[in-house]
């Protein structure tokens, strides 16, 4: 540096101009949040309304300060949600109602009337149930939308008998391995318990892309002492603020984390008390079937849901208690074999925990190192760092679960948190994602008429049925009851997709391709299929059956074409043509949209009441306002649904349509659908429903006692006092704390409460018959199956940067903060050798499919892999191919599996998903 | 000197990459609020890029400018094509006006080649020791700032408030000597107004007791904003005390008031696949081509601190990163922008 | 240099390429790039030391008065590559015509706070605006009152024709001329000037 230092003078204060004081004046301001799918979301902000437009947005930063000692959750927001203002007036809005001109998919419109929309559609649903029945108008399930369009698109939907796809089939956020372990896939702590964490690995997610509002926990647990670890073939976005990044060869995470498991096993480090207590590994299994010693083998009456561990201090086999995960004086083994006499004779059995052990064999880290490329003692290393502090897998939205084995993959992940005690305590646990805690919303379903009579009620009866529950069998708890009460209804109509699909998607070729399954699937995938149905696993849920083809789609909140995998095209080929109408209720113009008859202008953010998606995440019920009116001729979703439901039945009754039957024999009249839909013209305000919800919310004690939209409007948002009643808020199983972040399953850890699964444990042991056959009945490494074909890439993916799912992703905004077009990363050496630059445009191609798409190199991504990250719309890419047209979309056989203890569904929970990850594709200059 | 002198204060940010992941919130932000008028569609003020990388505007470092041994460099005035953006897209075409043959949403006209973030995280290095990092860039406010001594017209000042560097835009001819002696190539010019424009360091807000758009909607909470000479304040602390917090180039001797917290990185592999716990992916000279030989004394500092975090003891530099509460990040500027009526 | 009665009307001779100007021969004025020593920008001086941009070496001054008695001026200068709008490091060219207000303002300081310049400034991308400007000393200029002034200019042939009218104005007793060419990134005090000033004298 120079010796001598000029200052610039500063003798004068001069300002900006005038212009720029003005820029930043508003006349109003208005709570805001993005009541949309970004889960978790919940951001607080303000927006600012100038001359009757909304001119900007910003965070509130309005939050407290929860725990002492732990940073703040402000300012919470992203990029997406600073630019959203610019939606609001994009060219991508629709703004009328719109009827095709031409072929599906031309892009030429003719505005009509509501009327004349509303009479098309009608006339469309009526037409299909006098021609099929009900079951023939499918809903999608998108909920980038809130919950005006939630609830208006279930009542919908469910007074007129049609079918709701169900949206954690469709987006595939549904962590199978969670789910077969703990019974619920759902347990989420609070971002700010973040902070607690030691060790924090981010395995199977890029919370630099997709919890930006979250990030700074992260980091400030780091500054806090956290060692922060990324786990992922390639060096992303996630790994420029670990400590360590741990290059995992794609798909082979589980032998990584089986490896660790043996190293904490064999190294003496585990934590015994919490694996007899907390899982099934003390449980004994008889070694020859690799069944769980049941009661009913002991003895003629016994129960088949009653197990067994081996008293140490007794030397005897004794029941396992189903009401408590605490042993009492009993001194569970946790290794074998032991002999038991059974009805048919001594039988040699052996714990959980010593067949897995034996399983474990097979990943000596210098063994796995070798599968998964991770060096034998950075396995060690990372291992005895696990086993002794706070450790947490952000398994950030559910992206273990995007891949074929996702489910082996999160069973291994949760046997080494389990051998190392890592939940139920702050700073610890793996995370997917859930919601569900507005208990006025669900009990609006229900509700005629306004007030908090019927709402007390309600309440009571359920209260009262749960006593009588809990009296009837001392070993359940109200997780179990509220849990197993879920899985036995069907909430908002909503069926597991898989039937629709195989039945009348074109999906049956792919599934029924041996070669894109595990080698371990024995017999034809068709037979699995049809078993599942003929054994009756999916009764009630098979729907629609082979005689209902579909006949009208309604998308409301979502995208379909964009988002299935198996593709836009496949749909367009198989499904479209069995459709008499397709009706798209968006903003904007979307893949969906593009390729419907009918589209139907909605309400965006700050045109509508919202509240974010409830979540412990974040543990705010957040509120967005309506700051302005829609523009054009949008309405909300609410509205929308009504005036359909409206003109059904004055159409039906004009047509004299006769009430009809569902398959499952409900009868519904259409000639009463608005009269339904309206609770007699309950329900017709906004303000009225969600003041309501608000209402019957605080009855439940969640948020303040005197909650009301009105109070609302002053403060923003409510922070959980109770998550409530639904089930997935008690599968929380921790009662939130006003000054203490929120960890989940601490009344399992600390109370001993029972798992809603068939042992009543965390289960690693699934010994249905279909696990045991493919030996899956324990977690196991295998190698990603060649869905795709013979191809020398494997595909990756994971929520984009730049717009939430396709929502946002025509911002110009933006798209000038990327390349303006989708791309895809390759790895430096590989662009080399397939002579491709940069910014090319390549082929990505199969077996299945393909799509054009620019390049982006990077040494940063995994030799052999190819990145393409997930929320362009297909109309981004040429021909509007998108990467579902080179995805097949398979789902994994097992997962059909039914009949066994917590293996039933649930909307949301059990059920096959389709994966796309590990997809091998073939990649060349276009 | 003048009398004023002794009265003059300076506001400085301090911005810590090791919490900035890329995001470019700031950048959306600032641009929401003050680049929506004619001739800015290509403006962001505030910009994020991946490093290493080319930066924006593209190789901004090869451009000149500032001073070397206190002599001004000469230097070049990046343009639009140098900045890239300013993209007008075909939604129309693509989604209203008919089309059978599906053509893509693109930019209209001819395709871009270059834009704001252009080469965002791709990056260096060789896989598995591949690293990248993101550095947010907007108006140094420097204490020599090279545009005020580089504006022939005296359009350009630096406040003696809050050594804001202001524009008089009713003075400004568009020359762009500013933009040319501007190292760090933060200026702007408006094609319609025929002016040059940089950014306003919020001064709207400020002014308030507001902090600037950038630094209060950054979800990271990497951006303190305060001013330089208050000793209970993080900047002070993170500048003068620690010596953790550096200008971005000081070899361009324009003295900026943006200081970095330089990255840390994950430990890189050795030729055998073990870890070279030691190491860091990011190579020390790569670091002090950018913030200058204090960069290894600052990483040294952040590491000793964050191994006392993981070992149990306090920290009062960690203490001061993780600020605990988001409002310590701009201590002077905590006001709620909706406490404010206007008249 | 002489005003010459044209004869003419405004209006023909503002094409500068009109036949109004066939057959008028004014005089030939050297040019020479403004010395950067004395420039008000501490950056333009040194980083401009060596190396400034470079424009026309010479420019043709036809002065008239027009039959409607307005006092018109033709600059024409020879650019092998037109500059029309600011591009990429590129800006457009202009010209501009400088008068003492009063008394002995200095030339190459562009007048003094006690004895002030005017200027009419042209630049092709101002729409055949003529920018009125009065300064008082390098870096002063500011936009002055240029209620009767116009410019019309014209390439062709290699060349610019720029014709400045002013309504109604008397002829000043003095002028200076500068030309800068923008491609080559003259631009402020950038630029090549007339080295003295030039009297006009009013053939009335």
């Amino acid at each position: 540096m120079a010796a001598d230092v000029t200052k610039t003078e500063t003798t004068s204060n001069p300002g900006v101009s005038k212009r720029y004081h003005d820029m930043w004046k508003w006349d109003e301001v208005y709570w805001a949040s993005h009541c949309i799918d970004c889960y978790p979301g919940n951001c607080p902000l303000r927006v600012y309304v100038k001359d009757g437009q909304v001119v900007r947005e910003e965070p509130a930063g309005a939050f407290k300060t929860v725990q002492e000692g732990v940073p703040d959750m402000n300012p919470m927001g992203c990029q997406k949600g600073a630019g959203w203002t610019r939606l609001l007036s994009a060219d991508e809005r629709v703004l009328h109602p719109l009827r095709r001109v031409g072929e599906r998919g031309d892009g030429k419109w003719e505005e009509i009337s509501w009327d004349e929309a509303t009479t098309e559609v009608a006339d469309s649903i009526l037409d299909a149930i006098e021609e099929v029945g009900p079951e023939s108008i499918v809903a999608p399930s998108g909920c980038n939308i809130g919950p005006l369009a939630l609830v208006g698109r279930g009542k919908f939907m469910g007074n007129l008998g049609g079918i709701t796809l169900d949206l954690n089939a469709e987006m595939n956020d549904f962590s199978a391995g969670l789910y077969m372990t703990w019974g619920t896939f759902d347990p989420v702590s609070s971002i700010d318990d973040w902070f607690h964490s030691e060790i924090f690995l981010i395995w199977f997610g890029n919370p630099v892309y997709n919890r930006i509002p979250h990030y700074h926990f992260i980091s400030e647990a780091r500054y806090h002492g956290c060692e922060v670890i990324n786990i992922a073939p390639d060096v992303g976005p996630s790994a420029s603020h670990a400590d360590y990044h741990m290059p995992v060869r794609p798909g082979s995470d589980a032998a990584f984390a089986l490896s660790m498991c043996k190293v904490v096993i064999d190294e003496g480090l585990i934590d015994e008390k919490f694996a007899t207590e907390q899982t099934d590994l003390a449980l004994l299994v008889n070694t020859k079937t690799n069944k769980y010693l049941r009661e009913s083998d002991v003895t003629e009456e016994g129960s088949s849901r009653q197990f067994y561990a081996w008293d140490a201090r007794s030397g005897q086999a004794v029941l396992a208690p189903r009401g408590t995960l605490f042993w009492g004086d009993v001194e569970p083994a946790l290794e074998g074999p032991f002999t038991v006499d059974t009805k048919d004779g001594p039988v040699e059995v052996t714990t959980v925990f010593s067949l897995m052990r034996e399983r474990l064999e097979d990943y000596e880290p210098e063994k796995a190192a070798e599968i998964c490329g991770i060096d034998a003692d950075a396995i060690r290393s990372l291992a005895r760092k696990i086993a002794t502090k706070r450790t947490n897998i952000l398994g950030s939205l559910n992206n273990a679960s995007k891949h074929y084995h996702g489910d082996l993959i999160e069973r291994s992940q949760i046997l080494l948190l389990a051998l190392t005690g890592n939940w139920g305590k702050h700073g610890t646990g793996m995370r997917s994602w859930g919601s569900g805690f507005l208990d006025g919303m669900l009990a609006f379903f229900l509700k005629s008429k306004r007030g908090p009579e019927l709402t007390g009620n309600m309440l009571d009866m359920a209260e009262a049925m749960m006593q009588m529950t809990l009296q009837n069998d001392p070993t359940l708890t109200r997780k179990i009851v509220s849990v197993e009460q879920s899985r036995n209804s069907e909430p908002m109509g909503f069926v597991p997709p898989v039937f629709f699909w195989y039945r009348f998607a074109g999906y049956k070729e792919a599934w029924d391709n041996a070669d894109w399954h595990d080698p371990s699937m024995k017999r034809p995938f068709e037979e699995y299929f049809n078993e599942a149905v003929e054994k009756g696993w999916w009764r009630g849920a098979d729907v629609p059956h082979e005689d209902s083809p579909p006949r009208v789609l309604i998308e409301c909140g979502g995208n379909v074409l964009r988002r299935t995998r198996g593709g836009s095209k496949r749909l367009l080929e198989h499904l479209w043509p069995q459709l008499k109408k397709i009706v798209t209720i968006d903003v904007r113009m979307s893949a969906t949209a593009l390729h419907s008859d009918i589209v139907l202008p909605a309400a965006q953010q700050y045109e509508k009441l919202g509240f974010g998606i409830p979540s412990s995440h974040v543990m705010n019920l957040t509120f967005c306002d309506k700051a302005v009116d829609p523009p054009g001729e949008a309405l909300q979703e609410w509205e929308i649904f009504r005036r359909i439901a409206e003109k059904v039945e004055e159409r039906a009754k004009e047509r004299g349509v006769e009430p009809y039957k569902d398959s499952r024999n409900r009868t519904y009249d259409p000639k009463t659908l608005h009269e339904t839909f309206t609770s007699s013209g309950e329900w017709l305000d906004q303000e009225v429903i969600f003041d309501e919800m608000l209402r019957d919310t605080a009855m439940v004690g969640t948020i303040p006692e005197n909650a009301s939209l009105e109070d609302l409007r002053e403060k923003g948002f409510y922070r959980w006092q109770g998550l409530g009643l639904s089930a997935r808020a008690v599968a929380q199983a921790t009662d939130p704390q006003p000054d203490e972040t929120f960890v989940p399953f601490r009344k399992h850890v600390e109370e001993g409460e029972p798992y809603p699964t068939l042992c009543r444990r965390s289960q690693f042991l699934i010994d249905h018959d279909w696990f045991i056959e493919a030996d899956e009945h324990l977690p196991i490494h295998k190698e990603p199956p060649g869905i795709g074909g013979d191809y020398p890439f494997q595909v990756s993916s994971g929520h984009n940067r730049w717009s939430i799912h396709s929502l946002n992703t025509a911002n110009d905004l933006m798209l000038e903060t990327h390349r303006g077009e989708p791309h895809v990363v390759v790895n430096d050496h590989d662009a080399e050798k397939l002579g491709i630059e940069d910014h090319d445009l390549v082929r990505v191609f199969n077996d299945a499919g393909e799509f054009k798409v620019r390049v982006k190199i990077s040494s940063g991504a995994c030799p052999g892999q190819v990145v393409m990250y997930n929320g362009f719309d297909n109309y981004q890419f040429p021909d509007w191919a998108g990467p579902n047209d080179a995805e097949p979309g398979m789902i994994k056989w097992l997962h059909l599996a039914g009949g066994y203890g917590h293996f039933k569904y649930w909307a949301t929970e059990w059920q096959p998903c389709p994966v796309m990850r590990n997809t091998r594709v073939g990649i060349e200059k276009a | 000197m003048s009398a004023s002198t002794t009265g003059t204060r300076q506001i400085a940010m301090v911005l810590d990459l090791n919490k900035c992941i890329g995001c470019q919130t700031c950048a959306v932000a600032c641009k929401s609020l003050w680049c929506k008028d004619e001739g800015t569609d290509y403006q962001w003020w505030c910009t994020v890029n991946t490093m290493p990388g080319r930066g924006t505007p593209k190789d901004y470092e090869e451009m000149g400018g500032g001073y070397k041994d206190s002599i001004p460099v000469r230097g070049i005035a990046p343009s639009r094509e140098d900045f890239g953006g300013g993209w007008k897209f075909n939604h129309s075409e693509v989604f209203f006006d008919g089309n059978p043959e599906h053509k893509p949403l693109r930019v209209a006209g001819e395709q871009p080649q270059w834009g704001p973030n252009w080469d965002e995280d791709q990056g260096a290095g060789e896989y598995p020791n591949s690293y990248f990092y993101y550095m947010p860039r907007l108006c140094n406010f420097c204490t020599h700032a090279a545009c005020v001594d580089a504006c022939p017209r005296g359009a350009m000042a630096k406040r003696s408030s809050d050594g804001i560097v202001v524009r008089d835009e009713d003075r400004c001819r568009g020359y762009q000597f500013c933009a040319e002696a501007c190292p760090y190539k933060k200026i702007y010019f408006n094609y319609e107004l025929k002016i040059s424009q940089h950014c306003i360091g919020c001064i709207p807000r400020l002014e308030q007791g507001v902090a600037p758009a950038c630094a209060r909607q950054c979800p990271g909470r990497l951006v303190f904003v305060g001013y330089l000479d208050d000793e209970d304040g993080p900047i002070h602390k993170l500048v003068n005390e620690w010596k953790v917090a550096l200008p971005l180039h000081p070899e361009y001797e324009t003295l900026p008031n943006v200081y970095y917290i330089p990255p840390l990185a994950p430990a890189p592999f050795n030729e055998d696949g073990s870890v070279n716990e030691a190491g860091s992916r990011i190579p020390p000279e790569h670091l002090e081509s950018q913030f200058g030989p204090g960069v290894h004394d600052a990483i040294d500092t952040l590491k000793t601190e964050v191994e006392k975090a993981r070992s149990g003891e306090a920290s009062g530099l960690m203490d001061l990163l993780i600020a605990y509460n988001w409002q310590d990040l701009f201590p002077d500027f905590t006001r709620d922008p909706i406490d404010i009526t206007w008249d | 240099m002489k005003v010459i009665d044209s004869g003419e009307s405004s209006e023909s001779l503002e094409d500068p390429k009109g036949q109004a100007w066939q057959g008028l021969s004014g005089e030939t004025l050297a040019l020479e790039p403004a010395p950067v020593d004395g420039q008000p920008s501490r950056y333009v001086a040194a980083a401009y030391q060596s190396g400034a941009p470079t424009g026309a070496s010479e420019v043709d001054v036809i002065a008239v008065r027009s039959s409607g008695g307005d006092f018109m001026l033709r600059l024409s200068w020879p650019d092998g590559d037109p500059d029309i709008a600011y591009g990429e490091r590129k800006f457009p060219d202009a010209a501009a015509v400088m008068f003492p207000a009063s008394g002995d303002a200095p030339l190459q300081e562009m007048g003094s706070p006690d004895q002030p310049v005017n200027l009419w400034y042209w630049r092709p991308d101002l729409d055949g605006e003529c920018q009125a400007l009065t300064a008082t000393g390098l870096g002063s200029v500011e936009r002055a009152d240029g209620g009767g002034l116009s410019a019309k200019s014209a390439y062709d042939d290699g060349k610019w024709m720029v014709v400045f009218r002013n309504q109604g104005g008397d002829v000043p007793g003095k002028a200076a001329v500068a030309v800068w060419e923008g491609g080559a990134g003259q631009r402020g005090g950038l630029k090549s000037v007339t080295g003295s000033w030039q009297n006009l004298e009013d053939a009335q």
